[in-house]
């Protein structure tokens, strides 16, 4: 739990609001993550409720481990960057509510930008998220009653939001990352990332896992190169 | 050689004389320059004013920079050069017509000149006409009284009718004036149209500039300013001057009268009452709550209260010993001395308050609010204060309440004797949280003929305890019920014992918890001090026990109860206690001291004759009873023998205007003589003053030491000193209507039984949260509850609760609140919620059979055809007979209830936007996203719904459709 709290100091510290401008000389990072030794087994749950919809049983996607080690689902981001590239502010992050899941499990999106919930499922969910260590409150909590419902919500609130659905499927859990700056990417199965666009200078690289927590690497960027990041090993704790 | 010339008409050396004078004239002009120059010129007020000067230019040119750069950058200096080059073309375009705009201005000036002439005439014509009006009718006052003459009356009628023709013929060349002025502007306005429109545009955007420079510009003076302040004739209108607010209403006593406070802290301290010095060095500080104090915007303006009235100190001076500035601590201390060469100030009563009690002061004019928001270290001290019983034996007015510790009328029942023995000599041994206090061993009491004799006194008082305790019959578990600690754990955690309870040492540290959840005692060592049936009886009804406990009552199954209690009684106590033998009792000692004891009551004889007589069980009866009086057990503990005993301490109600020659320092140089390092020096250490003295046994100190840490000494501190007399008139002090005066009342019953414990209440408490993982699983925000449910209900809840979140491990205890209190609480949170319709009702006759259909489709039944459509409230909400798929964990409240449950006009605005009322609900929002409505026609369907939620409870009106 403390571990994974621990981003958020870095996430929501910057003194200064990000400045987004037109970058000369960028760089790129590129790279991949992988997980040491075998991931734990997966969690089975057992459904109770709206199982025509939601299936029997639901497995948890905590760790989704690919081909050598592969991790996906590892947000990859640089720490406290205060002048990049603008943010674009007309993307928009999806989630789906797909057969009692949410889709995807892992996300990161740069405040400004919306994101898009929707529901696929003909029956109630809701989404609720809390910023982890940011008060009681909840960031996001709304209710999608009808099948093909979409909202789309403005996100303000850096951090690592928990998503939750309260409507009896105590099982859906999902991870909304929310930072200030734009570099930051989500690993695809494969454990690959890559972020563009960089002006030239050291940085911290960061992964976040849900479970796994942070790790955090120096990094150099040069202008107009692209640097190919040693493979990131998560360990897994005892 | 010359003769001397004779001076005959002086007796002495004129030249010489005329040196004397000289000189002495020159040193006198010199000190002369020298006094006005330095010692009354050169004023370190001064000095901060002109440091503070330079310091807001330094602050004003970076912002001009900032600014300056900002708009040469980006979109706004796209904007300003798309907005120049309009100018340009605009100007381009007036430069063709210039010779029409120079007619144009001939034209003005000419039309200008016949303004002001016709303007002038017709003033003239009106002043004239005004006067001889006045002439008129004093004449015409005259001929009717029958003194003057006819004729000459209608001359001057006819002369005032020439002069207000007269009048009217300038008013009508000075409106013909006016119009073509006005027209000929106008002509010329339009010429420049183009150009103003774009100057105005680049002024806009320039606006924060040109302020900013205006600013620096006012700043930076120039020679006027500095002639103004130089030496000699900054007497008449210096810009470097010193600063005050009188303040009528708010009063120094300074013995015999009263004065007005007339504060020029900000003389100084230039930064106080302005944003943007919050990083700034002492004396320039903004102050650190702004939104409260100083600023116009604040509940305490500058000008309406001044300083002194919080902080003390020195009102009028300007110097900083002067002010009577009184350092926080001693290494502060040390800076000052070397800095400011500090020293304390005798002669003034109110030296400064160091910052760290400064909240004292909130009480002068805030004493009915019971959590004061923005005063977290007196709210800490007053609960501090309440929570050890402070008050059982120091009167403070206002302070009543159940005695803080347990009663001892049924010790007997509960533990034995050398438990009680222990826990008397050494309580912190056992539970080095507990509010029990230590008595024995203290740094007065801790030679070796003290020590021999803090047995005997221990041993009598247990001895008096047992003699008069009831041996009631406990109820025991029953019989093949068997405890389970692992689900006792649980529950212990779960249930809501921790919103009050302790169990062990917590994993941050005390310093991590707050008194409420101190509340009551930590629940380690429980089978060291009594039986499991004891435990097991007590959490199943401790009222039973004692009728007077604040203990709730959490409505424990037999099976619930008995795995608590196999829990608890697994709980070691601190480690050591008890490992040492109880010493035997000295009979000797024993003697003496009840002899010691007889005499304070009769002769020596007589009690030597007395104490022969008495047996020694009656010997120790008899010492216990006088220990008991002595040390003031009762104070806290309900204990046979003492139902009418007076409290032994000194009354505390005004101790925070107690004046210091009446605080007895003893023999100690050390400690500084203020209130607050009195006080602070005596929770620390409360027999220190007898060190250094010869004192009998009974003439000692006795106050115990009370296991304290630094914070809450300086909270509680604080608290003793916001008690005072100062009289603050009603124009300044805090007045609370009908609704704020139920909250307080209602809060001191809140607090009473730690209701904040468990549940937050406005921006107070709420503690039990941080044990929970998922925010709605923590006791419900009870804020809104006036607001929120009908007081019928309320009462009844209160008296006798149920379970409305099915999804909450943690329950609403039973506290058995008697009539009087609930309707205190009832009223406290309609108070809280400014509630002014008492007792609200939908009129149900109102409701359209077709509001109540929408209402129906809307809510939602499985089966029905428009389900696909509805909201699916059946989904988590029980309601007529249908109950959601999920275990009832993951229930919403039963909506059945809702008709006598809630104010009608609650539920709009509750579905409106549940997280606003309730941070963390896990209700959520259906109808707007904020302020963005998610359905079409939001308003309607909220009272739709409404309306069929008041129609549930009709016998099964749901499920009556299937």
């Amino acid at each position: 739990m403390l571990l994974s709290i621990l981003p958020l100091l870095l996430l929501a510290a910057p003194v200064w609001a990000y400045e987004g401008v037109e970058v000369e000389n960028a760089g790129s990072l590129t790279g991949r993550v992988r997980l040491e030794g075998q991931p734990p087994a997966a969690v089975v749950t057992e459904v109770h409720k709206n199982v025509s919809v939601c299936g029997t049983t639901v497995e948890d996607r905590t760790f989704v481990v690919g081909e050598g080690g592969a991790l996906a689902n590892v947000v990859v981001y640089l720490a406290a960057v205060g002048v990049g590239r603008p943010i674009d502010l007309e993307a928009i992050g999806e989630l789906d509510n797909r057969e009692c899941r949410f889709e995807p499990h892992v996300q990161s999106l740069t405040v400004g930008q919306k994101i898009e919930i929707k529901n696929s499922d003909p029956v109630l969910h809701n989404t609720r998220t809390e910023v982890l260590g940011g008060g009681i409150g909840n960031r996001i909590n709304l209710a999608m009653a009808r099948a093909g419902t979409t909202i789309r919500k403005p996100i303000r609130y850096p951090g690592i939001h928990r998503l939750r659905c309260d409507a009896g499927h105590t099982w859906m859990n999902a991870y909304l990352l929310v930072f200030e700056h734009p570099y930051h990417v989500v690993t695809g199965t494969d454990g690959t990332f890559e972020l563009d666009e960089v002006p030239p200078g050291e940085y911290t690289l960061m992964t976040w896992h849900e479970k796994l927590g942070t790790s955090e690497t120096k990094i150099g960027v040069k202008a107009g190169e692209l640097v190919e990041v040693p493979a990131i090993v998560l360990k897994q704790s005892q | 050689m010359k003769p001397k010339k004779a001076q005959p008409d002086h007796a002495y050396n004129i030249p010489r004389l005329n040196k004397i004078f000289f000189w002495s004239s020159l040193a006198a002009l010199l000190s002369i320059v020298w006094w006005v120059v330095d010692v009354d010129y050169d004023k370190p007020w001064k000095r901060y004013q002109r440091e503070f000067r330079s310091l807001s230019m330094e602050k004003v040119r970076a912002q001009l920079e900032r600014e300056q750069n900002r708009l040469a950058r980006g979109r706004r200096k796209q904007q300003l050069e798309e907005l120049h080059a309009q100018l340009t073309t605009a100007q381009d375009g007036l430069r063709q017509r210039r010779i029409e705009q120079e007619e144009a201005r001939a034209r003005f000036g000419d039309a200008e000149k016949r303004y002001y002439v016709a303007d002038q005439a017709n003033r003239f014509a009106r002043a004239v006409y005004d006067a001889y009006r006045y002439e008129f009718e004093t004449l015409r006052e005259h001929v009717e009284e029958g003194h003057g003459d006819h004729a000459q009356l209608e001359q001057a009628e006819e002369r005032l009718h020439e002069l207000d023709l007269e009048r009217q013929e300038t008013l009508v060349e000075f409106q013909e004036a006016t119009a073509e002025r006005d027209a000929v502007q106008a002509e010329l306005a339009a010429l420049t149209a183009a150009v103003d429109e774009v100057e105005s545009g680049i002024a806009t955007l320039e606006a924060e500039k040109t302020r900013l420079e205006g600013q620096l510009e006012s700043l930076e003076g120039g020679v006027v300013t500095t002639v103004r302040n130089s030496p000699m004739l900054d007497f008449i209108s210096p810009n470097i001057k010193i600063q005050q607010v009188v303040v009528e209403d708010l009063r120094f006593d300074v013995n015999f009268q009263t004065i007005p406070r007339v504060d020029r802290c900000h003389t100084c301290h230039q930064g106080i009452d302005k944003e943007g010095w919050e990083e700034a060095e002492q004396p320039f500080r903004s102050h650190p709550n702004l939104d409260l104090f100083l600023t116009s915007r604040s509940p305490h303006p500058i000008e309406d209260f001044g300083c002194s009235v919080c902080h003390s100190g020195w009102d009028r001076s300007v110097d900083f010993k002067y002010a009577a500035h009184y350092p926080r601590n001693a290494e502060q201390r040390e800076e000052w001395e070397q800095k400011y060469e500090w020293e304390t100030i005798h002669k003034w009563d109110h030296p400064m308050l160091p910052v760290q009690y400064a909240q004292a002061s909130c009480y002068k004019c805030h004493k009915d609010e019971v959590y004061l928001a923005g005063a977290p270290t007196l709210n800490m001290g007053r609960e501090t204060f309440e929570r050890v019983g402070c008050w059982g034996c120091h009167k403070v007015e206002g302070k009543i309440g159940p005695k803080v510790g347990p009663s001892l009328r049924v010790l007997a029942s509960k533990s034995d004797r050398d438990w009680v023995r222990r826990w008397v000599e050494d309580p912190w041994s056992f539970r080095p949280t507990t509010a029990m206090p230590r008595f024995f061993n203290l740094s007065n009491t801790s030679d070796e003929r003290s020590l021999a004799r803090n047995d005997v006194e221990v041993a009598a008082i247990t001895e008096y305890l047992f003699a008069r305790s009831e041996r009631r019959s406990v109820q025991r578990m029953p019989h093949g019920l068997r405890g389970d600690a692992l689900n006792g754990e649980q529950l212990v955690n779960a249930v809501g014992c921790k919103g009050c309870h302790l169990v062990g040492t917590p994993e941050g540290g005390l310093d991590s918890i707050t008194t409420r959840q101190r509340f009551g005692p930590n629940l380690i060592g429980l089978s060291e001090k009594t039986t499991s049936d004891w435990v097991y009886s007590w959490i199943r009804n401790p009222k039973h026990w004692n009728p007077d406990t604040r203990m709730p009552n959490l409505r424990l199954s037999a099976q619930e109860a008995a795995d608590i209690t196999t829990y608890l009684m697994g709980l070691a106590p601190a480690e050591g206690f008890g490992s040492e033998a109880l010493p035997d009792l000295n009979p000797q000692l024993r003697d003496e001291v009840t002899l010691e004891y007889l005499q304070n009551s009769m002769s020596r004889r007589v009690a030597e004759e007395t104490i022969a007589t008495m047996s020694n069980y009656d010997k120790m009866l008899f010492l216990g009873e006088k220990l008991i009086g002595r040390y003031g057990c009762y104070a806290c503990h309900d204990i046979p023998g003492f139902e009418t005993a007076e409290p032994i301490g000194v009354e505390l109600t005004t101790e925070g205007s107690k004046i210091i020659t009446r605080f007895d320092f003893g023999l100690i140089h050390d400690v500084p003589h203020t209130r607050w390092d009195w006080i602070e020096t005596k929770l620390h250490d409360p027999r220190i003053w007898d060190r250094g003295k010869v004192k009998d046994p009974q003439e000692k100190l006795r106050m115990p030491e009370f296991n304290l840490s630094d914070e809450q000494i300086t909270a509680v501190t604080t608290f003793v000193l916001s008690l005072v007399k100062d009289e603050i008139p009603a124009t300044k002090r805090k007045m609370y209507d009908a609704h704020e005066q139920a909250r307080n009342e209602g809060m001191r019953l809140v607090s009473n039984n730690n209701c904040m414990g468990c549940h937050q209440l406005m921006d107070f408490g709420g503690d039990f949260a941080q044990y929970v993982e998922d925010p709605s699983k923590a006791p419900p925000l009870i804020t809104p509850t006036g607001a929120k449910v009908q007081p019928e209900w309320l009462i009844e809840f209160l008296h006798a609760p149920t379970t409305i979140r099915p999804w909450l491990e943690v329950r609403m205890p039973s506290f058995h609140f008697e009539r009087e209190q609930i309707t205190t609480l009832v009223s406290m949170f309609q108070g809280i919620s400014r509630v002014d319709e008492r007792y609200p009702f939908l009129d149900r006759a109102s409701i359209t059979p077709a509001s109540l259909r929408r209402g129906r489709a809307l809510f939602g039944q499985k089966g029905t055809s428009n389900y696909a459509t509805s909201l699916k409230c059946n989904s988590c909400h029980p309601s007529g007979n249908v109950l959601p798929e999920s275990p009832p964990t993951q229930w919403g409240p039963d909506l059945n209830m809702a008709r006598e449950r809630l104010r009608p006009e609650w539920v709009p605005d509750w579905l409106r936007n549940p997280q606003a009322i309730q941070p963390g609900t896990r209700m959520p929002n259906f109808f707007y996203d904020e302020d963005t409505p998610l359905v079409e026609n939001p308003e309607q369907d909220l009272i739709d719904l409404r309306n069929f939620l008041w129609s549930l409870g009709d016998s099964g009106q749901v499920s009556s459709r299937r």
